[in-house]
């Protein structure tokens, strides 16, 4: 398969609802968690939302349809991040025999205090 | 070295649409570090390593920055403790030749040989992207229960793994009152496991206190000695579940591990002798004496579990594991000295037959003799050596006490020195490391963990053998029914503290005052001053200081001019206007 969106894992939640629904519902509080609702609810407003009830499953979805579907590139990108730090950091590199030195410049450069955009530039 | 090595590899690799890249970094990292020791370029891989950490900190912090709120904190969740397979997209014949290379994982519909990026980051003890914003506020969340996904292990002794949930947010009013997941909440199954290390304790002082009611030797057990050996053999069976749900590598982070161990062994060894005495029925009494030295053990453990984070027990920990691996190099070296010394008094007998009438001393006193050597307490050794040889006797202790009392103590403190000072230099980093560890550890994928000790082991051998007869989904459905019957009162417990908390969000806040409560404290009104401010003040303060994203500019241009007194009075002005009180010029 194919690089899909791989935002698709924070709403996949919401393809398996389905779990609940053939079973015991030992866990069916969980289900609404995984909506993307849930991920934008806000303490302030939990009392009309606590007294809302819970949504029903939905239909005809079925426990194979999990999120491991979205697949990630993972084994190209493991290759393509070696090739590339070892061409970046090669045994001629000056940094090389020198990683702590290397450490503590990249530390002191800009991990905490730099904004986003400084470290983008 | 920042502009022209990690940044440029930051843009290139950060994809807002790629959640995986933190996690190929960190397998990057693993192996760079693993590899390190094989090849010439020892210090370059540990440089490469290093960018690679890096760089997975500066991506996990642009996505940080980059989604806001709990939205954000579900995308960070997914990138560190969502599972990945380094085989995903790979070509299917390199995928079957590593599957065939591999050990045949535990079934997991789909989740088997997946790791989570937290997982790598602990185990190549990635302190900086650990202890970076992002992950911490992760690792705070899936702590504090926020953040909830279903665990990936190696292998679980009664494994259900009918169920598998994502990560995701939870929300406790929606949540079911006898909810058994909240059982691998850190922040609650730490409580949990220290409760039942407090009661181990309590058997354990108990049974040592009245061991000696009962004549020795005589086939009677107290009732304490029972409860103690049933529960602890219950606690052992979680521990050992313990150590081969994520290996011994990341068990081994953990800061009380090596108590646990030494614990253990000291109970197996007390077990067995003890099954002997009462089986044998001889007059004799080894077993209660092996008890007696888990104390020390014991009772340091329970100070481990009550302050993780303070950094004396974080630096004894790093400590005690130089110490072990110097103390075995150590001995391993000088038992060449034990072994000369042993042949060179038996060189001085004429025959063995003389050697064994003579009461010359045993391997013991001269072992003995060399350890007083080396802690500098004693000069025995080398004034009796003297008898073996006269010369080369001596010589030999004269020789062990420098290498071993000058030269081997003045390492072993100079490396503990080194360590302890690392650690200290580094405090609030190895502080996170050590939480984060606790936090992941704590999050079982086992349902052996949801039966309290010594439940698990009748758990064990029922709703094991009842897995082999029964589907998965009638297991589970048996298997969480057991848990919540057993838990019941601590699940009750866990829904009434959780709704309350969420409850209490809406209402006014209730402060913990402590000391300050019945005024005794000094510093109350300190605490106290820093409570909401109500509305009315709220609203001068919006109007004393707007607010935006230009504020840095404006404090910019504040700072270059001058404050003059026009403008002094007409800031107190809009405070008069606001209140209708008089202001004191004083405070401005």
């Amino acid at each position: 398969m194919g690089r899909e969106d791989a935002r698709a894992l924070v709403r996949e939640p919401e393809r398996d609802r389905d779990h609940e629904q053939d079973d015991d519902s030992d866990d069916a509080d969980l289900d609404l968690d995984y909506s993307p609702e849930a991920a934008l609810y806000k303490p302030t407003d939990n009392i009309s939302l606590g007294l809302r009830g819970r949504r029903s499953p939905l239909p005809g979805a079925r426990l194979s349809e999990t999120p491991e579907e979205v697949v990630m590139p993972v084994y190209v990108t493991i290759h393509r991040i070696r090739r590339l730090v070892l061409t970046a950091v090669g045994p001629s590199a000056p940094i090389a025999d020198c990683p702590d030195r290397l450490l503590t410049l990249c530390l002191q450069t800009s991990p905490t205090l730099s904004t986003s955009s400084e470290s983008r530039e | 070295m920042n502009t022209q090595i990690v940044l440029p590899l930051v843009n290139r690799l950060y994809n807002p649409d790629d959640l995986s890249t933190v996690y190929c970094l960190l397998a990057n990292r693993v192996q760079f570090l693993r590899t390190h020791e094989e090849t010439l370029q020892q210090t370059v891989n540990i440089a490469r390593a290093i960018v690679c950490e890096l760089v997975a900190a500066r991506i996990l912090r642009r996505f940080h920055e980059d989604n806001p709120g709990r939205p954000g904190l579900l995308l960070l969740a997914n990138i560190l403790v969502s599972g990945f397979d380094a085989f995903d997209a790979a070509p299917e014949a390199v995928r079957r030749e590593s599957r065939a290379q591999k050990w045949h994982a535990q079934e997991r519909g789909g989740h088997e040989r997946k790791l989570i990026a937290l997982e790598l980051a602990i185990l190549s003890e990635s302190k900086i992207l650990i202890g970076s914003i992002g992950c911490q506020r992760v690792v705070d969340a899936v702590h504090r229960g926020l953040v909830v996904y279903t665990p990936l292990s190696l292998v679980d002794i009664l494994p259900d793994h009918y169920k598998h949930h994502p990560v995701s947010l939870y929300e406790p009013r929606r949540a079911a009152i006898l909810n058994h997941r909240r059982l691998i909440v850190p922040q609650l199954r730490n409580l949990i496991e220290l409760y039942h290390f407090a009661i181990l304790l309590a058997l354990y002082v108990l049974t040592m206190t009245y061991c000696n009611r009962f004549e020795r030797g005589t086939r009677i057990m107290t009732w304490y000695e029972i409860a103690f050996d049933v529960f602890t053999a219950g606690w052992v069976l979680e521990q050992f579940a313990a150590i081969i749900e994520h290996g011994w590598e990341v068990h081994a982070q953990n800061l009380w591990s090596f108590l646990d161990i030494t614990f253990i062994l000291i109970y197996c060894v007390y077990g067995a002798t003890r099954v002997v005495e009462l089986l044998v029925g001889i007059d004799v009494n080894y077993a209660l004496p092996i008890l007696c030295t888990a104390a020390p053990i014991l009772l340091t453990r329970i100070a481990f579990n009550l302050m993780p984070d303070n950094i004396v027990f974080i630096a004894l920990h790093a400590m005690m594991r130089d110490f072990t691996r110097l103390t075995f190099i150590a001995i391993w070296c000088f038992t060449g000295f034990l072994l000369g010394l042993l042949w060179l008094m038996r060189t001085a007998f004429s025959s063995d037959a003389a050697w064994e009438d003579s009461t010359a001393p045993s391997w013991a006193t001269i072992g003995k003799w060399l350890l007083w050597i080396w802690f500098g307490l004693d000069g025995t050794g080398i004034e009796r050596t003297a008898e073996f040889h006269v010369v080369l006797g001596p010589a030999l202790a004269v020789t062990f006490a420098f290498l071993g009392n000058t030269l081997f103590l003045t390492i072993l403190v100079a490396i503990l020195t080194n360590t302890f000072s690392k650690i200290m230099n580094n405090a609030a980093a190895e502080v996170q490391f050590r939480r984060a560890v606790l936090t992941f550890q704590a999050v079982k994928s086992d349902s052996i963990f949801a039966y309290p000790p010594p439940f698990n082991m009748v758990a064990l051998v029922f709703m094991l053998p009842l897995r082999l007869f029964l589907g998965p989904s009638a297991f589970h459905s048996i298997n969480v029914a057991v848990i919540r019957t057993v838990n019941a009162p601590v699940l009750l417990l866990i829904a009434f503290y959780e709704r309350r908390r969420v409850w209490s969000r809406g209402m006014p806040s209730v402060h913990k005052r402590g000391w300050t409560h019945f005024g005794l404290s000094p510093y109350g009104d300190i605490q106290l001053v820093f409570a909401e401010p109500p509305p009315e003040v709220l609203d001068q303060l919006e109007k004393m200081d707007v607010l935006d994203t230009t504020i840095h500019t404006d404090i910019r241009v504040r700072k270059s001019r001058d404050l003059d007194t026009a403008s002094m009075s007409s800031f107190v002005r809009r405070r008069k206007q606001s209140d209708g009180s008089q202001p004191d010029m004083a405070m401005y």
